[in-house]
């Protein structure tokens, strides 16, 4: 073993080319190290994020991205570190690497996966309307017209966590009327009740809308009173007792009449909201294909 | 030769390959972490460095984003281990009383600065009486570390603990009581005290002209109808000093707070991230 005061004589010794050599080995050294060190953490961070330890994967690309100083990672530190705020469902974090991530890509696919993944986030925090607005920018950018179909699906996503089962279905049948997500969009939207309907039936008959939602016990009890104090307002109006009328009518009819189209209403909701639970659950649970 | 060569790219690994985990590297990091006020991990970095260190600068970073966080606690539990040799020493005091204030722990900040002479840890003792249900000290003493600018705002806020502006909830019941509506009108509740007026009229006159032509039912639907809204409104106005009362007192509390957050709680400001 060669000391360091041994080292050091025999780097004196040597003639100029010698230590040219040496200087050089050393240079080459330094570099390649480098290099090597921010690759095995960029491996470590990595390993991490694959074995589902966000926090730390987070750590590791942020201290990559501070070592890289030539920024040659920066572009897999961010994307990465978005990644992880969004398994962590820390989404406006998530948004903010992968547009840092955006501003450091090298290709029109890394800004397409930045992109696409932003709204994927703004879908699962349904904060669709943006989601949306990127998909529109997207299919009118000519360097994604390759990509027509897949920003289709994802606006046909977008449109699902909207609750526009329609328009789901329309984005689905767009990409192919064979899609399997335009099937099953459409025969969501099928079973779901329409809330106007509801509204503007019990209006002319009271009762009918909580019928068309399938309560009948409530319904019939809506019609009934709805009837009574109906009758007991005209009888009164009738009989001259315009006071009587007017108070039958103001703090009973009236009352049952809207509390009638507002159950109406509410049941629709409850109903459609039961269908479209269960159809988010399928779409998590069973759904194969590509989610946000 | 060949030896020599393998040492030099080994030495080159030692000096510029070194781990991105090693101390020094790990407390760049964990700066740069700080200062981008990612705190959690801040913390973890500068807690791995501080246990090969023990470094104080690095202990007062911890105590420091642990505040940031919100973690008073944990803040104040590093916060307490800076000793007089420490240049921290000073700082750590003052943010020991306002880890303390902030977790609402007022008797700890007594028995902590009670004994002070310094004029800044003092201001924050009595901003703790101003927050607690002490008995509050003479004004002049109370104002004695407090000057310039901080002197009008305090002098507002002892003041106002010493004769807090509340209104007696059975005053408001019994005003309404004899005028309906008054004991809304005497808590500020001013269209409501005149809504109550005028409604609780309404029903006197439905009920008196009822009975007058004879309807003794509408008469006494009307006057039942009418005892039971002032009786509502005598009860509602009592509530209503009541919360007068509370959105009076968290006023108070809110610009205590706000004096203290202007004021950085008489800390000063840091140079760490310049």
């Amino acid at each position: 073993m060669i000391s360091w005061s041994q080292k050091i004589t025999l780097l004196v010794s040597m003639n100029s080319a010698g230590k040219l050599i040496v200087t050089f080995l050393f240079i080459c050294s330094v570099s390649l190290t480098a290099q090597t060190g921010l690759g095995s953490l960029v491996d470590f961070a990595d390993s991490l994020y694959k074995a589902g330890n966000y926090f730390d994967a987070i750590t590791e690309y942020k201290r990559l991205l501070f070592f890289d100083e030539e920024g040659e990672h920066k572009f897999h530190a961010n994307y990465f570190i978005a990644s992880s705020y969004k398994e962590g469902a820390i989404y406006s974090e998530a948004v903010r690497f992968f547009t840092l991530a955006e501003i450091s890509s090298a290709s029109i696919d890394q800004i397409y996966d930045c992109r696409i993944e932003t709204v994927k986030i703004n879908i699962l925090r349904r904060t669709t309307d943006r989601a949306n607005k990127i998909i529109d920018q997207m299919i009118s950018d000519h360097r994604f017209y390759d990509k027509k179909n897949e920003l289709k699906y994802w606006k046909g996503w977008s449109m699902i966590f909207s609750n526009d089962w329609e328009e789901a279905s329309n984005q689905f049948r767009d990409i192919s009327p064979d899609h399997d997500l335009f099937t099953f969009c459409s025969k969501v939207n099928d079973s779901l009740y329409n809330e106007s309907l509801a509204r503007i039936i019990s209006y002319i008959l009271p009762g009918s809308g909580q019928f068309y939602a399938g309560e009948y016990l409530s319904g019939s009890l809506s019609l009934l009173w709805n009837a009574l104090w109906g009758y007991l307002t005209f009888q009164a109006f009738i009989e001259d007792r315009v006071f009587d009328g007017f108070v039958i009518a103001n703090f009973l009819w009236l009352r049952f009449y809207n509390g009638n189209v507002y159950n109406a209403e509410k049941f629709v909701r409850e109903k459609n909201s039961i269908i479209t639970g269960r159809a988010l659950d399928f779409l998590q649970y069973e759904y194969k294909g590509m989610k946000p | 030769m060949n030896k020599f060569i393998i040492l030099i790219i080994l030495s080159a690994e030692i000096i510029c390959g070194q781990s991105f985990h090693s101390s020094a590297m790990r407390k760049l990091f964990a700066d740069h972490l700080f200062c981008a006020q990612d705190y959690i991990r801040a913390i973890e970095e500068y807690e791995k460095y501080y246990r090969i260190t023990s470094e104080d600068t690095v202990l007062f970073k911890i105590a420091l984003s642990y505040l940031k966080l919100e973690n008073y606690d944990n803040a104040a539990s590093r916060l307490i281990k800076f000793t007089p040799e420490s240049e921290f020493y000073y700082k750590s005091r003052l943010e020991y009383l306002k880890s303390r204030i902030l977790a609402r722990d007022y008797l700890t900040i007594k028995e902590f600065a009670d004994n002070s002479s310094i004029k800044n840890e003092l201001k924050l003792l009595n901003m703790s009486f101003l927050l607690y249900d002490y008995v509050m000290p003479e004004e002049k003493i109370f104002l004695l570390p407090f000057d310039g600018s901080e002197l009008n705002t305090v002098t507002g806020l002892y003041r106002h603990k010493i004769n807090p502006p509340e209104k007696s909830p059975v005053i408001a019941g019994l005003l309404s009581a004899i005028v309906p509506g008054a004991g809304k009108i005497y808590t500020n509740q001013i269209s409501d005290g005149l809504t109550a007026f005028v409604l609780n009229g309404l029903f006197a006159f439905l009920s008196y002209n009822n009975f007058k032509h004879d309807h003794q039912f509408r008469g006494w639907l009307f006057a039942a109808a009418g005892s039971l809204f002032y009786a509502g409104n005598v009860y509602g106005s009592a509530v209503s000093a009541v919360i007068y009362n509370s959105r009076v007192e968290q006023e108070f509390y809110k610009n205590a707070y706000d004096f203290l957050e202007s004021k950085n709680y008489f800390i000063g400001e840091y140079e760490f991230c310049r």
